[in-house]
């Protein structure tokens, strides 16, 4: 398989106020196969958005290189730049420019003219579906057409190699739907090789040939969905809601030490992290042949006095994956 | 009511805890007001700060009949110990017992303070032009018109802020003949240089003092002598005036000191003269406080058109609280923020003023609670044009540059860039009306009341409209 | 550089869609430069009017005379309440007569820049060569003590120049025995007093005084005032105008774009020089607004339009490479905002661009020239006034693209496309 982007010994550190250093990335090596789309799954302040910024030449690494279709980021960055396109986490517009307008200005920048450049502003319009509103200032869009713009100024000069830093934060479940689909498409229909980054493990899933897992500035797993799902082996996980009762760290220990199987037992208590439910706690079981442990999990737990209201067997996924690898769950 | 301090606590909080803002109501008037009070009120006092003004003499002068060349003279007093001088003979002193010689020693003091001049003729001028600093006059070199052209270059060229030029016929015109008793009309030219005007202006009035002094001199002989004339007859005269001794009869007329009239000059306030760097201080000082507290002002009534956008004053409005309070504890918290800032300039002019006074002094007068009522007046004023201001536009980007343009403009009329406008013209701005309250008492004199209820209803009046304007743009949040 | 030129393009596409921009580019400026022009202009040469309250305690002709004497001396003095008229021009407030607490308080209110009391006796004392004294009171200002003083001293010469005469002539007399008896002594002095009088009102001797250099359309006045406030208001809009880039970055660095710029492949150069670019274009539109001024109102702007051109250009890139130098250090837009209003607010008056750095002390002069105001308004004082030609200004320039390349180095080497 060729390779778009070759990522080698990667680092970038940072300066506290105070001074001391902090390691954001701490060299990190992938390389990116032309036409894939590649997730790079994270928790929030992993360091995605710093690796993105280095290898699309925003920020300077300070070690390790980044080559783009063989440009290396450092040495030729005109060239590597030329290649890709960015699509920020931020909308980056001009609030007061219309959407068109704003196209027109960045496609410039990309080195398109003329005729040319007419002919793709009005293609990326009707990509984003915003045609019949190119004329409007885009600060009186909605959030979800600002995104769409911003989205579409990266797609503007067709590169061969697109960025997408996390752009569904945020969004209503439509217009990430809708993005969702349009990153497949960039793959389907124009070749196109896709980064995308993400804290969002359905997202992975769902679009990734291949998935790198990042944690406190290191990849700590690389490969296709299934490879990484097999190094979890035949982990299912347990999530049992138990409401709103308090759930003590012995029980959870208990759970963890004292049944055949299980490896790991953690609490998310209503309304904490991503579990928005303000009425369920969930205690979340990873085990070996799980469906086997279920009948003495729930007897641990009915021992120490709570009553579980509904159980959910959820096969190996990314999720646990990552819980596998760090003993926390993505999302927190 | 609780609520009310509640929110007006906060705006405090906000306005002081941000550095950016501090920067603008706190450190820039303060530099302004330290660089003002620098260059005018010169470092520990001393007269003027214009000195040494370079100005060039010309004296084309080739003396009366009788030998007395009074340009020789004009040089001496500007150019000390000018070779000129000494060969035509000073001026025998004056002895007459009722002159009183006030003044003498201090107007040349500070004559010689004043400036720095210098003798001007065809050596200097070739120099000039050789060494290239102005070109070459088109006159033949030596000649009249080619020194005077070289004295107007070397002016225009802004090497001199001034050239006097004494002409040929200085001495013979004012010269008293027998022969012709009127005299004849003569006329010195100052040349300026208009990129100095003031330093420029100074060197006019003392032309005209010097040729003035001259002139007396000489009328005084002429006068005399045609008076003598006219009662003894031509041939007695001529008798009496063989055994005069001329040069020391009229020495008294030429000298300045000798005049039994004497300015004496005073400023309004003692104070004044002690504290002229401090009173400069007040001057800029309260001009800058006023101008900055307009935007200390208007960032707060602005700020409630940012937190409309950032959805926190929608955030307030939707909480159990009235409307009123909501604008009260704003306004509240703008005004005590316009008071803290007037109230710490204050000080920290003080301060400065003390220090460039080496020791303490109160710049501001001695009338704490008139201070208090001033400044509290003058907040109300700038807050309340706040207010106008914030029920006038439309949103707060638009308000930012407005508000800017507006400020600078005010504060111009009212005197914070050093210059000062006609009275009609300055008081259109509230800057007028607080600077000149906080004059009155630096100076101790303690009737502000005019100026107080002028503030006040500015104030208010301003309150009013702005309140109405913006409560109807805010109807439908 | 077609990218530059699109980055510039864009820039300034961006400011002029603010319409309020045009407030501060186009209008403030202008009136500023009007107003400050005009009326300092007149302060600084003689012609404003200039209040001077006046206690006649005497009431004499020779008080009258000495009145008289003053206004010649310097035309602009309005002498209260004698010179009023029906527009109130020495806004008396009805009051007819100014007495010395009225003429204190006229003072301190800064209605009148002076006061002179003229005591009882002056005349007699004059005549009979006796010490007068003639009070001026003042309050401390920027030259006007001194103009009035030197206008007073001139009225008090011409007064006491027949007096200085009958006095002179009296004691030539008695000294020489050429009159016998005291009463045709005493006959001989008015007369000598009257025929002094005489002469001094065919003014022998006169002081003409002109400004050098070619007479301006506008009169000497405007020359002076505009002179002075075209370059000086210039310079300090030029800084409003371009220290706004550092808002407007910070403003870029906010909303993304600048770092969507960064992605773009554009090198450093291109993007740093377009942002560049666009801002000296907009300090020069500001100078170009303030000159137009100064030329409509017809003031001369010297012999070398060029080194003019050249000096106001060296200024702007000055102040924008400053700009972006300080833009480095600037974290958000408040921050830029509060920076240039200091910045922009203490290097116009410390270089003299509010008034001209003549009439400050020596010390003052020389810390004024850290603010580059200074340079520049030394080259163009020297270009208006002083005829000077580019070679003449080769040195503040020299000066001027000195600080350009100090901040440009230090600009380039320390810009973030990051906060």
């Amino acid at each position: 398989m060729e390779t778009m982007v070759e990522i080698k010994d990667l680092t970038k550190t940072f300066k506290r106020p105070d001074g001391t250093p902090i390691q954001a990335v701490k060299g990190i090596s992938l390389d990116i196969y032309k036409g894939e789309i590649f997730s790079l799954l994270g928790p929030n302040g992993a360091g995605k958005t710093t690796t993105i910024s280095m290898i699309s030449g925003l920020i300077e690494p300070t070690a390790g290189d980044a080559k783009i279709g063989g440009y290396s980021i450092r040495e030729q960055p005109i060239k590597a730049k030329q290649l890709m396109g960015v699509i920020p986490q931020e909308v980056a517009l001009y609030p007061q420019l219309t959407a068109r307008q704003n196209l027109e200005f960045f496609g410039k920048m990309y080195g398109l003219w003329g005729k040319e450049l007419n002919r793709r502003v009005d293609e990326v319009l009707e990509l984003i579906g915003l045609t019949d509103r190119q004329k409007d200032r885009v600060q009186t869009y909605s959030g979800g057409m600002k995104r769409r713009v911003n989205i579409g100024v990266g797609l503007l000069h067709r590169p061969a190699l697109v960025y997408m830093d996390e752009p569904t934060v945020g969004i209503d479940p439509q217009s990430r739907r809708r993005i969702l689909d349009t990153v497949l498409q960039l793959r389907d229909e124009y070749g196109m090789t896709v980064l995308y980054t993400t804290h969002l493990m359905e997202e992975a899933q769902e679009l990734s040939d291949r998935v790198g897992i990042i944690d406190h500035g290191d990849i700590i797993a690389l490969g296709t969905q299934g490879e990484l799902i097999q190094q979890v082996g035949e982990q299912d996980r347990l999530i049992l809601n138990v409401g709103r009762q308090p759930v003590s760290a012995e029980l959870l220990k208990e759970l963890q030490d004292h049944i055949e199987g299980v490896t790991h037992a953690m609490y998310d208590p209503p309304g904490s992290g991503e579990n928005s439910h303000s009425d369920r706690g969930l205690i979340t079981v990873t085990a070996t042949r799980g469906r086997r442990a279920l009948p003495e999990i729930l007897h641990r737990i009915a021992e120490a006095g709570l009553e579980v209201q509904s159980v959910e067997v959820r096969e190996p996924d990314l999720e646990a994956v990552f819980l596998n690898l760090t003993g926390r769950a993505l999302r927190d | 009511m609780k609520k009310l301090w509640t929110i007006a606590w906060k705006e405090l909080y906000v306005r002081f805890t941000d550095r950016n803002l501090m920067l603008i109501m706190i450190a820039t008037p303060l530099a302004l007001s330290t660089i003002m009070g620098l260059a005018f009120g010169g470092l520990g006092g001393g007269s003027s700060p214009v000195t040494r003004i370079p100005v060039l003499v010309v004296n084309h002068d080739a003396g009366s009949e009788f030998g007395v060349n009074y340009g020789d003279i004009f040089l001496s007093i500007l150019v000390p110990g000018t070779d000129g001088a000494a060969a035509a003979g000073e001026l025998p002193a004056c002895s007459l017992d009722g002159g009183t010689k006030t003044g003498t020693e201090s107007d040349q003091f500070s004559l010689q303070e004043l400036t720095a001049a210098q003798a001007f003729g065809a050596e200097q001028a070739e120099a000039l032009v050789r060494e290239g600093s102005i070109p070459a006059p088109a006159a033949d070199p030596g000649s009249a018109a080619y020194v005077d052209s070289a004295a107007r270059s070397a002016v225009e060229r802004g090497l001199y802020a001034a050239a006097i030029i004494i002409p040929e016929d200085f001495s013979r015109q004012l010269s008293f003949s027998p022969a012709s008793p009127d005299t004849g009309r003569t006329q010195v030219t100052v040349y300026a240089d208009p990129g100095r005007p003031i330093s420029a202006g100074i060197i006019g009035s003392i032309a005209r003092g010097i040729t003035n002094q001259i002139a007396t001199g000489n009328i005084a002989i002429a006068a005399t002598l045609g008076e003598l004339q006219a009662s003894l007859g031509g041939p007695a005269m001529g008798q009496a005036a063989a055994n005069i001794d001329f040069a020391s009869a009229f020495a008294c007329a030429f000298d300045p000191g000798s005049s039994t009239i004497s300015i004496d000059r005073q400023m309004v306030r003692r104070a004044q003269q002690e504290n002229r760097a401090a009173l400069v201080l007040v001057v800029v000082g309260s001009a800058q406080a006023m101008f900055f507290a307009m935007f200390t002002a208007q960032f707060g009534v602005l700020n409630m058109h940012w937190e409309r956008r950032g959805w926190t004053l929608q955030r307030m409005l939707i909480s159990p609280t009235p409307r009123s309070i909501i604008m009260g504890g704003k306004l509240v918290g703008v005004f005590i923020s316009v008071v803290s800032q007037l109230v710490v300039l204050l000080l920290a002019l003080t301060l400065v003023g003390s220090l460039l006074q080496g020791r303490f002094i109160l710049i501001w007068g001695d009338q704490p609670l008139l201070i208090l009522i001033a400044i509290l007046a003058a907040s109300l004023a700038v807050s309340g044009f706040g207010m106008l201001l914030a029920g006038l536009v439309k949103s707060p980007e638009q308000a930012s540059v407005f508000t800017s343009a507006l400020n600078i403009g005010l504060a111009a009329l009212g005197g914070s860039f050093g210059f000062t406008l006609p009275k009609a013209i300055s008081q259109l701005s509230m800057v007028y009306w607080g600077r000149t309250t906080f004059e009155m008492l630096a100076v101790g004199n303690s009737d502000i009341w005019v100026n107080v209820l002028v503030l006040v209803l500015q104030g208010a009046v301003m309150y009013a409209i702005g309140l109405l304007l913006f409560n109807r743009r805010f109807e439908n949040v | 550089m077609r990218k530059i030129l699109q980055i510039v393009r864009n820039d300034l596409r961006l400011f002029f869609l603010s319409r309020e921009n045009l407030i501060s580019l186009l209008f403030v400026p202008v009136v500023m430069t009007l107003v400050v022009g005009i009326f300092s202009g007149n302060a600084a040469s003689e012609s404003p009017e200039m209040l001077v309250d006046v206690i006649d305690r005497d009431g004499s002709p020779l008080s009258a005379q000495l009145l008289e004497a003053l206004r010649e001396a310097n035309s602009s003095l309005i002498l209260c309440p004698l010179d009023n008229d029906t527009a109130g021009r020495c806004e008396l407030d009805g009051a007819g007569e100014i007495g010395p607490e009225q003429a204190r308080g006229r003072l301190e209110e800064r209605v009148t820049e002076a006061a002179i009391v003229i005591p009882p006796g002056f005349e007699t004392g004059v005549r009979s060569f006796e010490p007068v004294q003639v009070t001026l009171y003042t309050l401390e200002d920027i030259g006007v003590p001194e103009a009035a003083e030197q206008a007073l001293n001139a009225a008090l010469q011409r007064v006491n120049g027949a007096a200085a005469a009958a006095r002179t002539g009296a004691a030539l007399v008695s000294q020489n025995g050429l009159l016998p008896d005291e009463d045709s002594r005493s006959a001989f002095a008015k007369q000598v007093y009257d025929r002094a009088s005489q002469i001094w009102a065919e003014e022998p001797v006169t002081v003409n005084f002109e400004y050098a250099g070619d007479p301006p359309s506008g009169g000497p006045d405007l020359q002076s005032g505009l002179g002075q406030s075209v370059p000086g208001m210039g310079a300090m809009f030029v800084m409003f105008t371009v220290f706004g880039g550092m808002t407007a970055l910070a403003e870029e660095r906010a909303q993304w774009t600048l770092q969507r710029l960064a992605t773009a492949p554009l090198s450093r150069a291109q993007l740093l020089g377009g942002k560049i670019l666009a801002r000296f274009v907009l300090g020069a539109l500001q100078f170009m607004v303030v000159f137009a001024v100064g030329i409509a109102a017809g003031i001369q702007l010297g012999r070398d339009p060029l080194a003019l051109v050249l000096v106001a250009f060296a200024y702007t890139l000055s102040i924008t490479a400053l700009s972006f130098a300080l833009g480095t250090w600037i974290k958000n837009e408040a921050q830029a905002g509060g920076f240039s209003l200091l910045l922009s607010l203490v290097l116009a008056p410390l270089g003299g661009a509010w008034w001209p750095l003549e009439i400050v002390p020596r010390a003052m002069q020389i810390v004024g020239h850290i603010s580059p105001v200074a340079w520049a308004m030394d080259a163009f004082n020297a270009l208006i006034f002083n005829q000077a030609r580019l070679p003449d200004v080769v040195l503040p320039i020299a000066v001027l693209l000195g600080i350009t390349a100090v901040a440009f180095a230090w600009a380039i080497a320390r810009f973030r496309y990051e906060g």
